[in-house]
């Protein structure tokens, strides 16, 4: 059970506990006091252990303000829902308010990733921003949300893999750090796709095979014939309209497109990692975000140029698979096949660790 | 059916916006024909075409390019959504309403 926010003068008194049953809470309620600002977030929990003594935990938690630009385009808008506060009752508020409660526990809770930075970042975002606003958006500090034109889109906070997607950004920003041009930008959105549909399926509980691997599922409204904006396991089939055309996203690199729009098509490229990164974790089963999505994780930690290419980046993948699961692992395996399945090979992938 | 006076300059324009979180290419067009009441001129000159745009930051932000023909003349810029702000707005703001008259009313 969670129990929102630990004020300091309790923290101060669970890090000066002197019962062993407690050791996991006092440890986690001194590293809370060291912090600098000295408090933002905790999530405490308690439960009983099979002696009947009573456990306390405590975690890291999110620290969420969700802004209301007041469909302007001036940010950050007035602040509409703190952390720890009750739903407000307006849709995008709240549920901005979740998604990035949902994205914070994946990283948090499976990749013991503390917020955007790895160090308690808070979580800003901004909703209603613009007049029928077609767009979400990182600028770089804060996620912000349009409510859409109502004839195409509806509010961009409609889908948890968008929040998902835009809060990775952040991550990458703090991690590897892909020039957003090319096929470094290609990939930092797949990146973002990734971890966008991995905080739906942790979320929702479901496996490899239960999942949609749809991202911005029920962002278009009826009017529109298409289920979603792109697709993981098949790049190019999200949607087929009339008026908007075909999803135009390669599902291998032999269709990689040039294009001057669009950074030189980040969104439209990045079908072929998304794919590859579909592939290895259809082939290993279970959770994706478990051992394919670590794997991934682990990735943006390595020392990559800004400017990787596909290659680089598979590269890496399979360095990071060797290091956590060794050299003859079926993740290895699985990482190999996936990129070779969207066609990006050569020297630089041979299932040998690099490092 | 008054000639247009000989000094005044015929624009072709163009708008594409790309980029965004949906990745979908809209593209707007207007010609001073479509409507000789407005300033096309001073609207293109309003706007400034060498200045450097800053490059967006963070992701999945709108990219604007914008180009606009009037023999012998042709400028080009490409923007940031955050830098389509006072005589680029404008610009942009006409063109899309031309464009959407001129869709409404085929001839
Ligand atoms: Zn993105």
């Amino acid at each position: 059970m969670v129990f929102g926010i630990v004020p300091p003068y309790l923290l101060a008194h669970i890090a000066d506990l002197e019962d062993d049953r407690f050791a996991a809470a006092k440890k986690g309620a001194r590293r809370a006091l060291q912090q600098s600002p000295p408090f933002r977030a905790a999530r405490l929990t308690f439960s009983f252990d099979d002696a009947d003594n009573l456990v306390m935990e405590l975690a890291d938690g999110p620290n969420r303000t969700i802004s209301d630009a007041e469909q302007q385009e001036v940010l950050p808008g007035v602040v509409a829902r703190s952390e720890g506060e009750e739903p407000t009752g307006d849709p995008s508020t709240d549920e901005a308010y979740d998604g990035l409660g949902a994205t914070f526990a994946l990283f948090s809770e499976v990749y013991q990733r503390n917020s955007i930075d790895g160090a308690g970042l808070p979580l800003d975002a901004t909703v209603h921003y613009g007049e029928l606003f077609d767009n979400a958006f990182w600028n770089g500090e804060r996620m912000v949300f349009g409510d859409g034109d109502g004839e195409i889109f509806g509010r961009f906070t409609g889908s948890l893999s968008v929040i998902g997607h835009e809060l990775a950004h952040g991550v990458t920003q703090y991690t590897a750090e892909l020039e957003y041009a090319g096929q470094s930008g290609a990939l930092n959105e797949s990146i973002s796709d990734v971890f966008g549909a991995l905080v739906e399926q942790h979320s929702l509980d479901q496996s490899v095979d239960e999942a949609s691997w749809l991202i911005g599922e029920g962002l278009f409204t009826d009017e529109v014939e298409g289920s979603a904006l792109r697709s993981l396991q098949a790049p190019g089939t999200a949607y087929d309209d009339d008026v908007l055309g075909k999803d135009p996203q390669p599902a291998h690199f032999d269709d990689y497109v040039e294009t001057e729009d669009d950074n030189g098509g980040v969104h439209i490229n990045s079908g072929i990692p998304n794919r590859a990164f579909y592939l290895a974790a259809e082939a290993l089963g279970g959770n994706a975000w478990e051992r394919a999505g670590q794997i991934w994780y682990d990735t943006l930690s390595l020392p990559l140029e800004p400017t990787s290419d596909f290659a680089a980046f598979a590269a890496a993948t399979v360095q990071a698979a060797s290091a956590r699961y060794g050299e003859e692992s079926e993740e290895v395996e699985a990482v190999v096949a996936g990129w070779a399945g969207v066609g990006v090979t050569g020297a630089t992938i041979d299932g040998r660790a690099t490092a | 059916m008054a000639e247009p006076p000989p000094e005044r300059q015929r624009w072709s324009i163009i708008v594409v916006r790309s980029g965004g979180f949906a990745g979908m290419r809209r593209e707007w067009r207007a010609n001073s024909d479509d409507d000789d009441r407005i300033d096309w001129t001073g609207l293109v000159e309003a706007c400034p075409w060498n200045a450097r745009s800053p490059r967006n930051a963070g992701a999945d932000q709108f990219v604007w390019r914008i180009s606009a023909t009037g023999p012998p003349r042709q400028c080009t810029a490409t923007l940031g959504d955050p830098a389509l702000t006072g005589p680029w707005r404008e610009l942009v703001l006409t063109v899309q309403s031309v464009h959407k008259q001129n869709r409404a009313t085929p001839g």
